[in-house]
């Protein structure tokens, strides 16, 4: 299900209206990756310092690309952050060089260039507080939406809560943010909020609703003509309900309009939004679409298999997420694969899955359903006598994969009602019951141990500089060694693989691996080129090849699929296909160790060979595998 | 002391001069316009940074949110108080013959050459109006020739000129008191500053190889 719940809002100092996707602004949000911007921002900056200023398209170019994280980004593209590549290039600097705002305010404080003013004038403008760093703000606001996210949807993937149990536990994350700023003095009325307006209490209401306001001024003008003018100094917290009141002394003998005026505010008022809210700040909207999704009754869950959160249903009943992943299928299908691929290879019965393919009579009122169809269809080709066998209903099709295939208890809901709705020969024949449910717990319990393997670890500072090192390489060898968009996939494929290791699912030598052969690849085209370019090419150490860690998650599912087969062969039931890859290890060879020669000739090998020496027999030596062994002669050495 | 071209090393003295002085007269009401609403976002000193740092061009304190405007100087707006620009241009000619401390291998500048930049100076608008000033060309002058040890460059002649002829600063207020508590320091920093930047520009103009090495 696809919510489409939205909101409106306008940003201060702007007429327009913007769309607040429910959930969906949100989740692209908190996965949004900064670093096309913070390259961009690096490539203007170094433009900069050649140049003298800052680029305008490169500046553009930038502000394009980081607009796409939030629709109130956005909106304030050209107010609020209209110097975020600016920022960007502080932040740079700063961290780049260890160096403080203030140090970097001093060394521009003469500004040679109009680069060195810009940052000279952003750097003025936070000592002031007349702003503060986007760049950060954005990232630190990430890190927020990320953080309350986790802490109100995180829970058993199998579990759903109840609404006013989501609804408590952000309340519960305000309330500690609350707490917080209370206790450290913060002002709690500066907070970030959001007021509520209809379109036409707007504060730039007349000029949003230009034809209509100027309908109603034509009509006020005689009035308004001779009205005293109101100074701003005038206006306070404690006369607001005056300067209304008296505003409204002008309109309050106003009739109603004619059908035809009525007729241009009816437009109006039809096409802008029932509510637009106006956020005071990135945080007091990010905060508001918390609250509207928990109104909205749209709940977030996080997939077990990728780790993102998705939108969950409040009837579905199946953790994994239908986000289409970097395979161009969702979790939610991929699994249900998985689960098929491992039930064709167990001996499944040929009575129970002897049906025709008749999937396309189905109605396909859910994915599931369609996932059971290709697994059945799957188990029955590949069986030969299939066709012999007479055709029998769609349902029974179902019926059979999911006795087969043991899914787990959530896509047993999802079929029920299709089952009442069909097949009432089915309860007309009640002693053709369906099938007993078998015991799910060994493919389940397959794939649960076939998830991550590894325990999450972080990743060691040296791999990660590492990693860093050689994507410096790559960046500056794209055009020669790869294309932009290859680099992007690599970079995207190092952050998978780190991501992976921090939740489990890969080790580190994997990503030594991936690094390793990066590394060989950029020294391979470094020294082709430089033999085009006939320079000397520097000694190369040989190139130390890993061992391919065997217990990876791929390898994992192809060795369980291979011990299925080999115990199908050999006629064991085919329930352990869960065989711990370690068992198929093949232990290394290790010699024997011995701290002296008479603990050697003792061992038990050597002592079976001397009790083949025949009593009598002259000869010190002995046999060995049809080697002969002279036995050292022992002497007495004497001093003389 | 040998100039490359003497007639552009007195002009550019002499435009040096003024537009330190046209600093000062600006640096003065960018800070005074701090008292007005930046009095507690706006640290003062920052303000003294960039000035003391930008002897010649003080656009970048508008980096700090100040404005000159009716609003936040109104007080500064007035016809006598315009008369300070000159009167600070002229503070500042008045110790031209301090420049004679700079010593290159042919010489300090001569008397003629340090008269001549305090004629291209005065010529450009200096003036010592109503006698605000009480420090002469001739006197210091003197007291460089003897060696003697000069006093400092303070902002009383710029209190008391304010004192007697703008009254709408002479009045008791929280911006006006700012105004005579900062002027003290900025103008005795500044004068330093300017001394320094002086010292810069006749190397520059001066034939003379100043080295590493220079003799006050």
């Amino acid at each position: 299900m696809i919510f489409t719940s939205s909101a409106v809002f306008a940003v201060n100092g702007s007429r327009s209206l913007h769309k607040l996707e429910l959930s969906k602004t949100l989740l692209r949000f908190v996965e949004f990756d900064f670093t096309y911007f913070w390259e961009q921002c690096i490539e203007a900056g170094r433009n900069a310092r050649k140049t003298g200023r800052i680029s305008k398209n490169l500046e553009n170019m930038a502000i394009n690309s980081l607009v796409k994280c939030h629709p109130y980004v956005e909106a304030c593209s050209f107010s609020e952050f209209s110097s975020v590549v600016i920022d960007c290039i502080i932040a740079y600097i700063c961290h780049s060089e260890g160096i403080g705002l203030e140090e970097l305010w001093a060394r521009c404080i003469s500004p040679k260039s109009l680069y060195e003013k810009a940052i000279f004038n952003r750097v003025s403008e936070y000592k002031t507080g007349r702003g503060i760093n986007q760049w950060i703000n954005i990232v630190r606001m990430q890190e927020y939406a990320r953080s309350k996210l986790k802490f109100i949807y995180e829970c058993d993937a199998n579990v759903m809560l109840r609404p006013e149990e989501y609804r408590t536990r952000m309340e519960y994350f305000d309330l500690a943010f609350s707490v917080a700023a209370n206790e450290t003095g913060c002002p709690t009325d500066k907070l970030p909020s959001v007021r509520m307006y209809t379109p036409a209490q707007l504060p730039d209401a007349v000029f949003m609703m230009g034809r209509v306001s100027k309908n109603i001024y034509r009509r006020l003008s005689d009035v308004l003509g001779n009205a005293e003018m109101w100074e701003e100094k005038q206006l306070n917290d404690h006369n607001r309900d005056q300067t209304a009141l008296d505003a409204f002394s002008y309109v309050k003998d106003m009739p109603r309009p004619g059908d035809n005026d009525m007729k241009f505010a009816l437009e109006a008022v039809m096409a802008s939004a029932e509510t637009v809210y106006v956020p005071d700040s990135f945080k007091a909207l990010i905060d508001l679409e918390f609250t509207l999704m928990c109104r909205e009754g749209i709940y977030m869950s996080k997939c077990p298999r990728c780790g993102r959160f998705f939108v969950r249903d409040a009837d579905e009943k199946s953790p994994y997420c239908r986000r289409v992943n970097s395979s161009g299928k969702t979790c939610f299908e991929q699994i249900n694969e998985e689960l098929g691929l491992i039930r064709k290879q167990e001996n499944v019965p040929d009575k129970e899955i002897d049906s025709p393919r008749q999937e396309k009579e189905i109605p396909e009122t859910d994915d599931i359903t369609a996932a059971l169809n290709e697994a059945a269809a799957d188990i029955n080709s590949a069986d030969e006598n299939t066709a012999k066998q007479p055709p029998e209903p769609a349902q029974t099709v179902q019926n059979v994969v999911y006795e087969q295939i043991a899914l787990p208890d959530f896509t047993m809901e999802t079929e029920q009602p299709e089952a009442s709705g069909q097949d009432e020969a089915a309860e007309e024949k009640p002693e053709e019951a369906p099938p007993e449910k078998p015991a799910p717990k060994s493919v389940r319990q397959a794939i649960l141990e076939m998830e991550p393997p590894y325990t999450p670890t972080e990743v060691p500072k040296e791999l990660e500089k590492r990693g860093q090192r050689i994507y410096n390489m790559l960046y500056k060898r794209i055009g020669s060694l790869m294309t932009e968009r290859e680099f992007r996939e690599w970079s995207g494929y190092l952050s998978d693989t780190k991501r992976d290791i921090r939740e489990g699912n890969a080790e580190i030598s994997q990503m030594e691996e991936f690094l390793d052969y990066w590394e060989t690849a950029i020294k391979k085209q470094t020294r082709r080129s430089r033999r085009k370019k006939g320079e000397p090419v520097p000694f190369e150490p040989p190139v130390i090849v890993r061992e391919k860690p065997s217990n990876e998650y791929s390898s994992m599912f192809d060795e369980a699929v291979e011990a299925a087969e080999r115990k199908e062969d050999s006629g064991i039931s085919p329930a352990g296909t869960e065989a711990a890859p370690e068992e198929r290890r093949f232990k290394p060879f290790e010699p024997p160790k011995y701290s002296t020669v008479l603990e050697a000739m003792n061992d038990g090998k050597y002592k079976s060979e001397e009790l083949l020496r025949k009593d009598g027999e002259d000869t010190d030596d002995i046999t060995v595998d049809g080697r002969r062994i002279t036995l050292p002669n022992w002497e007495r050495i004497t001093r003389n | 002391m040998d100039f490359i071209n003497e007639t552009a090393a007195v002009n550019g003295l002499a435009d040096e001069i003024v537009k330190g002085g046209v600093c000062l007269f600006n640096a003065v009401k960018y800070i005074y316009s701090i008292a007005e609403e930046s009095f507690y976002t706006v640290n003062i000193k920052d303000a003294f940074k960039i000035v003391l740092n930008n002897i010649t061009d003080t656009d970048s304190l508008t980096a700090l949110g100040l404005h000159i405007d009716s609003r936040s100087c109104g007080e500064m707006l007035g016809e006598e108080y315009e008369k300070v620009l000159p009167l600070m241009v002229y503070s500042l000619a008045v110790r031209i013959p301090v420049l004679k401390n700079l010593r290159g291998a042919s010489g300090p500048m001569t008397d003629d050459q340090l008269y001549k930049v305090y004629n291209a100076v005065i010529a450009k608008g200096a003036e010592n109006c109503k006698e605000a000033v009480t420090e002469s060309f001739m006197e210091i002058k003197y007291l460089v020739r003897k060696g003697k040890r000069l006093p400092p460059y303070n902002a009383d002649w710029f209190k008391t000129y304010i004192y007697t002829n703008v009254p709408s600063l002479a009045e008791i207020t929280n911006k006006n008191m700012f105004l005579l508590g900062f002027a003290d320091v900025l103008f005795a920093m500044f004068y330093s500053c300017l001394e320094e930047n002086l010292f810069e520009k006749i190397k520059e103009y001066s034939a003379d190889d100043f080295g590493e090495s220079v003799e006050l």
